[in-house]
């Protein structure tokens, strides 16, 4: 396992495999083309991270927890749907869309700003609610109530129509693949290195003259950003949206997958996506015992792993996973020495 | 209009109130958020409808034991999960997501136990409305006050009469300390953790002859529940109930004045703003 992991922390390493698994996945749907379900999985899966990439930004960095994803998820996808169906280009419209969920964030973010811990969990949470609610009794002309909005449009690129979903996961992936470059910039950013050093101590960062409300603030409207664009491409995806998607069960979801996956770092929320995604598919054949046993399996989980998946993993393998110096001559040295 | 709404608001807002003080006793004890006191609330109404309507057990007796077993369970958690998870090195957050887990469990579990239909919960007290003053009360909704008044002053003498009360708002202020003076800390966070189960409990058994009883009851409840125990000021007891009464009578007028569709949109508005405004609550705890 240690030999494993002082290999996995080569970087060279790390590329050939994100080289691997994005050619994998782009070869997917041309090996399999009938396998729709498997490409609808996919683009959820991408999808999903990239909501978790955002949030992550927000919680594992600037240390914010949110239990109001799902909001700024609902804003995306329902602002899009109204945009496109309204005969705004699909493109434009989930941008429009992704941009009025930022504001939303931007706006939520200045009374946020000031709280902590169960007082920012419960206006996350009210937040939520709130969109939910709006999307459920809003005016039904524009949001269709209960029955929500159906008929969307599809993405249309350069005159293609994107109707199938395997050219759709296309698109999907190259977007998971910019939001992932940004992510990297911001966090590799002063601004990122600012909101590291807030959630660490914020009278320290302070007293060192960051303004935390600016950067706190920052962090929320990326987020924002982040789930708008997510449920703009879930509402063309799916092309039918209802209250029920946006609940507050989806914002624990997010916050399950982030967990899992290990926060404050570049993979974690990748694999914590992936880690759910596939368990939620392979407990599907349990029927209605799916949830109870989704249920069990975080709580087992954390029994064996109580800092989450990625937590764990980077607990125990920290030095390797840094390259921090090692003593020569242990077993672990010569790895070293010769990985480096 | 306006006494009757406000009856009512009082009405639920004691039952928010009940659920929020669980939330900031286990706060106060072992500084961590538990997302199962909504689950807990539910299995309270199931266990008292299946021992008084399927075992025809009288209802005062039944009522008595579906709140000891959740007392039960309230320990069984804080000791099976929640302990040995912090001695393995859990963090808060990981606490939060355990709970997550135990709540999604739990809420499926009633699903399978007792299907997902609303089981009638019959009221011990009858239906007809009591006329007061022009304003029509149901029994339940006194029981609700009553029972929640009664709770709350039983709460209050214990947490400052009694030894082990006392020695439960020492360990929750400094841990260390107290264990040195010789509080079995132990015991008093596994008690705080069945009392706030037992009072999530009593709130599940009195809303359900208004509601009647279905697996996701506390889903919403249990969100409101931890509303008004932020908007009191996270952690203080005397904090959950003003929080509670508040968030309860805010609902109702905006559903009798406003509409009833948009009534939570503007209660969770309102904390929003009260938030806004006082960030630590209405009466301020230190939040760190």
């Amino acid at each position: 396992m240690n030999r494993i992991m002082t290999i996995a922390a080569g970087r060279n390493v790390q590329r050939a495999a994100a080289l691997a698994v994005v050619v994998c996945t782009l070869l997917y749907p041309v090996l399999f083309p009938d396998q729709t379900y498997m490409h609808l999985i996919i683009c959820t899966l991408g999808i999903y991270i990239i909501v978790n990439t955002g949030f992550d930004v927000l919680f594992g960095y600037s240390g914010q927890i949110s239990l109001g994803q799902a909001g700024f998820y609902a804003i995306g996808a329902y602002f899009s749907a109204i945009f496109s169906k309204a005969g705004i280009p699909v493109l434009a419209s989930m941008l429009l869309a992704a941009s009025i969920a930022a504001l939303v964030g931007f706006f939520l973010a200045i009374p946020c700003s000031k709280l902590v811990h169960h007082f920012l969990s419960i206006v996350t949470i009210g937040f939520g609610e709130i969109v939910r609610l709006l999307a459920l009794n809003g005016p039904a002309k524009l949001t269709g109530g209960a029955n929500g909005i159906g008929g969307i449009p599809a993405v249309s690129l350069f005159g293609f129509q994107l109707t199938s979903k395997a050219a759709y996961l296309y698109f999907v992936v190259a977007l998971v693949l910019l939001a992932l470059f940004v992510k990297r910039r911001i966090v590799d950013s002063r601004v990122g290195r600012a909101m590291i050093a807030i959630k660490c101590n914020p009278d320290a960062s302070e007293a060192f003259g960051m303004k935390l409300s600016k950067y706190k603030s920052m962090a929320f409207t990326t987020a924002a950003f982040y789930a708008g664009i997510g449920g703009a491409l879930y509402a063309h995806l799916v092309r039918f949206i209802s209250p029920e998607s946006f609940s507050a069960d989806q914002s624990s979801m997010f916050l399950v997958m982030i967990l899992v996956g290990g926060m404050g770092t570049f993979c974690g929320p990748i694999i914590g996506s992936v880690i759910i995604i596939f368990v939620t598919e392979v407990l599907q054949q349990f029927g209605q015992y799916q949830m109870l046993i989704y249920g069990a399996l975080i709580i087992f989980v954390l029994f064996f792993m109580p800092t989450g998946i990625a937590g764990t993993i980077r607990k125990r393998y920290y030095h390797l996973l840094n390259r921090l110096p090692v003593r020569p001559g242990t077993e672990r040295g010569k790895d070293a020495a010769q990985e480096g | 209009m306006f006494g009757q709404l406000l009856a009512g608001g009082i009405a639920v807002g004691c039952i928010y109130a009940l659920i929020g003080l669980g939330y900031s006793l286990i706060y106060s004890a072992s500084a961590l958020m538990s997302f199962v006191q909504g689950e807990i609330f539910m299995l309270g109404a199931y266990v008292a409808y299946t021992i008084y309507v399927s075992f025809q057990i009288p209802f005062a007796l039944a009522v008595l034991l579906a709140i000891l077993i959740m007392f039960g369970f309230g320990v069984v958690l804080q000791r099976g999960m929640i302990s040995p998870l912090l001695k393995r090195g859990a963090q808060q957050i990981q606490i939060v997501l355990a709970t997550i887990g135990l709540s999604i469990f739990l809420k499926n579990f009633a699903m399978i136990v007792w299907g997902s239909d609303v089981k009638n919960f019959p009221s011990a007290l009858g239906e007809a409305p009591i006329r007061l003053a022009g304003i029509s009360i149901s029994p339940q909704q006194i029981a609700i006050v009553i029972t929640t008044f009664a709770c709350m002053l039983a709460l209050h003498f214990f947490m400052s009469r009694t030894k082990l009360g006392t020695s439960l708002r020492a360990a929750a202020q400094d841990p260390m300390a107290a264990g040195v003076v010789g509080i079995n800390v132990p015991l008093t966070v596994g008690v705080a953790w069945a009392l706030a189960a037992a009072l999530s409990a009593v709130a599940g058994i009195l809303l359900a002859p208004i509601y009647g009883v279905y697996p996701k009851m506390g889903a919403i409840l249990s969100t409101k529940g931890f509303a008004a125990a932020v908007l009191g000021g996270y952690g203080n007891m005397y904090g959950a109930i003003i929080g509670g009464l508040i968030f309860g009578v805010v609902e109702t007028m905006a559903a009798g004045y406003i509409s009833s569709s948009l009534k939570d949109i503007i209660s969770f508005g309102v904390l929003i703003l009260v938030l806004f405004v006082m960030p630590h609550g209405i009466l301020k705890v230190k939040a760190d």
